[in-house]
């Protein structure tokens, strides 16, 4: 069931009044509810403006007013679920990088993470790159699973060294492509390969 | 010459919700005491929807608030009255509210903790108070019939002092002693017997 929209400047997963009232309670981030045309953010008690309140028990609906009806519409909302061909996946899947880009582009806290002198290459490599992006950490909260997986990861970045599988997921959250270049030592070894296998190991596929 | 009732708000008077709080601290429920009255206005305006749409000119109608045990504990119900007269008039609905069994025991019976009553009060909650229940049907029956429960517990501690009690737009409730009889009324309001009248006269 994935539904995206761009809600108040941050990207939500958009959910049906039926799945949101089955969801687990623990993980309301980046969450928001399709109700009668409307993408209305789940908020907590101390937020305001247009949304779904939690009572308790109950949940209440503030709904926008007419001059703010626009910026709530269903029509902003990407749904993923209604695809049926390939084509017209790629299709909102462009649109949603679109809708996308200037979020990911803002920066409000600029990230600079410290590298170490004992880290390593792997880390090394991608600390650069994010120290290059120019970017804040926070505006691709989104594409993690879930708030935890954020913040477990943003963790991961201050560590020395790096697993293969996390080191592959943040290229990938981050749109960095990562490849893995095999060649000879040297020219004058036994057995040379005597090429450079180049290998991309986010997307996938091998690049001679 | 009937002495005027002095009805209490519900919405401003806290001890209906304050009950309802306690009766939802009893099981273990934490509750909003301002968002009590939201219950109320949900199970009336429910009731008479409800009654609205499965009501029949040839029977009369009820929906029957029982407790875990089938106990019998409040019921609503619809019927229609033939104008006798050979006119053009087309009868009239009565809705009533009742706390005695027997004026259900002619009426076909609809449960309240029935799936289909539950759509009614998850649509009567969003459309009159732009709210839902947070839980989905999981918690309709716990929270209508603690209302219930509350609002008969109530008319039962304030019956000596003929206790009233009244939430706009909904209901009036009423206890008093009669023959060392406690009796209980409530009466629904115009508005909810306009819904129940849909295409006929509202009830006197």
């Amino acid at each position: 069931m994935i539904r995206k929209a761009i809600i108040e400047g941050k990207i939500s997963e958009v959910l049906t009044i039926d799945e949101y009232v089955k969801r687990n309670r623990e993980d309301q981030t980046n969450i928001s509810v399709n109700i009668d045309g409307m993408i209305l953010p789940v908020k907590n008690k101390n937020d305001d403006g247009p949304g779904v309140y939690n009572k308790v028990l109950l949940y209440q609906v503030v709904k926008p007013s007419e001059e703010q009806s626009s910026d709530y519409s269903s029509e902003k909302m990407i749904d993923f679920n209604n695809t049926n061909t390939i084509k017209e996946l790629i299709e909102k899947e462009n649109r949603f990088k679109s809708m996308e880009k200037p979020i990911l582009t803002t920066v409000n806290n600029l990230y600079k993470p410290i590298i170490g002198p004992n880290d390593s290459p792997e880390m090394v490599a991608l600390k650069t790159a994010l120290l290059e992006k120019n970017i804040d950490l926070d505006s691709y909260k989104h594409r993690f699973s879930s708030p935890t997986q954020f913040n477990n990861n943003k963790y991961a970045l201050e560590e020395e060294t790096i697993t293969s599988k996390k080191f592959k997921l943040l290229c990938d959250v981050f749109d960095l492509k990562a490849k893995i270049i095999i060649d000879d030592k040297d020219p004058d070894v036994a057995n040379p390969i005597g090429r450079e296998i180049i290998v991309e190991i986010t997307g996938g596929g091998e690049d001679d | 010459m009937d002495q005027e009732i002095k009805f209490s708000d519900l919405q401003k008077d806290s001890r209906i919700p304050n009950m309802y709080q306690q009766n939802m601290a009893g099981v273990c429920l934490e509750w909003l005491i301002d968002e009590t009255y939201i219950v109320y206005g949900t199970l009336f305006l429910s009731i008479a929807k409800f009654l609205s749409a499965v009501k029949t000119k040839d029977h009369k109608n009820a929906i029957v608030f029982e407790d875990l045990k089938g106990n019998f504990k409040m019921a609503g119900v619809v019927q229609h009255h033939e104008n006798n007269e050979e006119t053009d008039d087309p009868g009239n609905w009565s809705f009533i509210i009742t706390f005695d069994k027997e004026d259900v025991s002619d009426c076909i019976i609809h449960k309240f903790n029935d799936v289909t009553f539950y759509m009614f009060a998850n649509r009567a909650i969003f459309e009159y108070y732009n709210y839902g229940f947070e839980h989905g049907d999981r918690d309709v029956y716990g929270l209508l019939m603690g209302a219930v429960d509350v609002l008969i517990d109530w008319l039962d501690k304030n019956a000596e002092i003929n206790g009233a009690v009244e939430l706009e737009g909904f209901f009036q409730a009423r206890a008093t002693i009669k023959d060392g009889i406690k009796e209980f009324s409530v009466v629904p309001s115009a508005e909810l017997k306009r819904i129940i009248k849909d295409d006929a006269k509202i009830s006197k």
